[in-house]
């Protein structure tokens, strides 16, 4: 009844709107129809070449070294630490959720879902046991978030993420007395890469931050100090930086002064994208209008309040887009280390599929660490889109 | 005549080089409780005078003494003078992620140390005297530029300023929003607050200034009260200006 009086709607489209959407647009034209047979072509390749090959593989490479590709070397009597950074993890994840979105969201139900999957696969009871646990803890958290204001909340889960840094590290590698020291050369996989891409997320903004100011600082030495470490960092391959940390350091300094060799990546890692947060920051300094510092100071406030009062929280807003660039590329770039000898992600596949037992496993190892990365790096957007579209709610008309 | 001087300024001169001299030599002092609307011609350097006072402008010689202190780099004076000043911007300059109760309650809260209760209470008493409480949760992009204009006047009451400063306050305004801008000015004006205004609102000037100052070539032409400027301009350039103005 509705269709018929729709102005826009043809007799035949009511009749049958199935076959006119294909007509409409698939063969609406002779090109049309061309790309159209073109397309199909190429996704019958790719299923048939592709994705049907990859069911006749033998899996039993992933299986036997799963524990190897997430943790590395990771002592097994204290793999239960690094499944506790999980379930923080999982608590905040439910937390965000709470605050940020409209409807009950789909994906939590998904993942607490593919988790109580997993348990009817071939793992320990241990592992199990914790699959459970985050799963519990993911949806738990997300019900129990509405016991709370949502300004609480919001308190709460920056600090729980804000946090997570410094926690992530004091678990894994344990302190003074209380638990055992595992040393970061025994961490490995999936673990030390987004360990390394975390840190180097973390503190790329502050100090990406304090150069792009001091950039545009009215003091002459602060901005050309400021300006050459951007530029000499910036003009260097992110290789090229760990080589220097890797090999040249250790010349340089004393024995006992240098630092271990995950520190040396660290620090490279971190400086490298310090040096391209700088820069987006100074982008996204330059489209505040000098206005609003005048503003500002008309009404007696100082710069620093300035700054974090009035100009940051209209800059994030609109680098919301590019930092999301930066927290991915950060995330892949640090597969790079791989290449000083560390073994992360895919430091550790090079070193399985090297053992003789697994020679025909490479195809698979490296699929499946694609689709890890995939995963992480999907999620990011899909969050960084969720985060926007809630932004914009409130200030879209706020900018 | 008991006036009391609030701001001084001796000849002050600003350049950016020596061949671009935006003040050269002004002299004026303020008193407290006057409305002084400052008229010219575009480029005549009159918004660069009235942004020296609260410091947005630095000058390069002379002195300017605001209420005792001295204007100079000393910052401690600098945020001493700021504090006895509000200012008004042409294009409203509010801050577009705050909603309008958070731009007025922003310095409060931050300064001035208020409570949040406190620094709300007074943000609705302001709202409502230029009129805009029904838009206290709005953002600006979501008010009219007339609107937009007063939470700007609100936001610097409520700093407590014993001076308004007004750069073209109505310039960027739809002529039927220049009235409730205006009619908040007199209010002010009024209560007896000291108001330095730079417009190109003459029947303002007329019906509420104490002194009107003509300004060109980045010096002070002619100041006189409102009767004796439109009536019987002594400076032949104020004649131009004002024959220009009016008779169009």
């Amino acid at each position: 009844m509705k269709n018929k009086l729709n102005p826009f709607l043809s007799a035949e489209e009511v009749k049958h709107p199935t076959l006119f959407w294909v007509r409409k647009n698939l063969f609406s034209s002779v090109g049309n129809v061309i790309l159209t047979l073109i397309s199909f072509f190429l996704i019958y390749l790719l299923i048939v070449k592709g994705a049907l090959p990859l069911l006749k593989l033998d899996w039993t490479v992933i299986k036997a070294n799963m524990k190897l590709i997430f943790t590395g070397s990771y002592p097994m009597d204290q793999l239960w630490r690094v499944w506790i950074l999980v379930l923080y993890i999982a608590i905040f994840f439910g937390l965000t959720f709470r605050v940020f979105s409209i409807k009950t969201p789909k994906l939590i139900f998904i993942i607490s879902g593919i988790l109580f999957a997993f348990c009817f696969l071939e793992f320990s009871v241990f592992t199990k046991v914790f699959f459970v646990l985050t799963a519990s803890l993911l949806v738990g958290s997300y019900f129990l978030g509405s016991l709370v204001t949502k300004r609480k909340l919001t308190q709460v889960i920056g600090l729980g993420w804000v946090l997570l840094m410094p926690f992530s590290f004091i678990i894994i590698r344990g302190f003074g007395g209380f638990l055992p020291i595992v040393k970061p050369n025994l961490w490995g996989g999936l673990l030390l890469s987004l360990l390394i891409s975390l840190t180097s997320i973390f503190l790329s903004l502050p100090i990406g931050l304090l150069l792009a100011l001091g950039r545009r600082s009215k003091m002459k030495f602060i901005r050309v100090v400021c300006t050459v470490i951007i530029e000499v960092v910036r003009g260097v391959p992110l290789i090229t930086i760990l080589f220097i940390g890797y090999l040249i350091l250790p010349m340089a300094l004393p024995a006992s002064w240098t630092p271990s060799v995950f520190i040396r990546a660290l620090a490279g890692v971190v400086m490298f994208h310090s040096a391209y947060m700088a820069e987006s920051f100074r982008g996204g300094l330059q489209g505040i209008s000098v206005t609003q510092y005048e503003a500002a100071k008309s009404l007696n406030i100082g710069t620093v309040k300035t700054m974090f009062l009035i100009i940051l929280p209209q800059v994030l807003k609109r680098m919301i887009p590019i930092l999301v660039n930066s927290f991915t590329s950060a995330l892949k770039d640090t597969s790079l280390i791989s290449i000083i000898g560390m073994l992360d992600l895919i430091g550790i596949s090079t070193s399985i599929v090297s053992n003789p037992k697994y020679l025909t496993g490479s195809a698979q190892v490296l699929f499946f660490e694609g689709l890890i990365y995939f995963i992480l790096c999907f999620s990011i957007s899909k969050g960084s889109m969720v985060l926007e579209k809630r932004l914009g709610i409130n200030t879209k008309v706020g900018m | 005549m008991g006036k009391k001087e609030l701001i001084k300024f001796e000849n002050v001169h600003k350049w950016y080089t020596p061949e671009f001299e935006v003040l050269k030599g002004v002299d004026y002092k303020f008193y407290k409780g006057d409305v002084n609307v400052i008229i010219g011609p575009s480029g005549s350097g009159k918004s660069t005078f009235l942004r020296t006072i609260n410091a947005l402008e630095e000058y390069q010689q002379g002195k300017i003494t605001v209420d005792g202190i001295e204007l100079n780099h000393n910052i401690k004076n600098i945020n001493a003078i700021r504090s006895k000043i509000g200012m008004v911007f042409q294009q409203f300059n509010l801050f577009p992620h705050l909603s309008v109760l958070h731009n007025v309650t922003l310095s409060p809260l931050w300064i001035l140390k208020q409570s949040k209760a406190e620094a709300e209470e007074r943000a609705m008493e302001l709202l409502d005297r230029v009129g805009v409480k029904a838009q206290a949760y709005k953002y600006p992009n979501q008010l009219s530029g007339g609107e937009q204009q007063r939470v700007a006047i609100a936001r610097s009451l409520a700093m407590n300023p014993e001076i308004m400063l007004f750069d073209e306050p109505t310039s960027a305004l739809d002529p039927e929003m220049i009235k409730e801008v205006l009619d908040v000015m007199t209010e002010l004006a009024d209560k007896n607050m000291t108001l330095i205004v730079v417009t190109h609102e003459l029947g303002f000037a007329k019906a509420v200034a104490d002194n009107v100052i003509f300004f060109d070539g980045g010096k002070i032409v002619e100041t006189a009260s409102p009767q004796e400027f439109f009536n019987n301009p002594k400076n032949d350039r104020t004649k131009l200006f004002l024959s220009q103005i009016l008779n169009h």
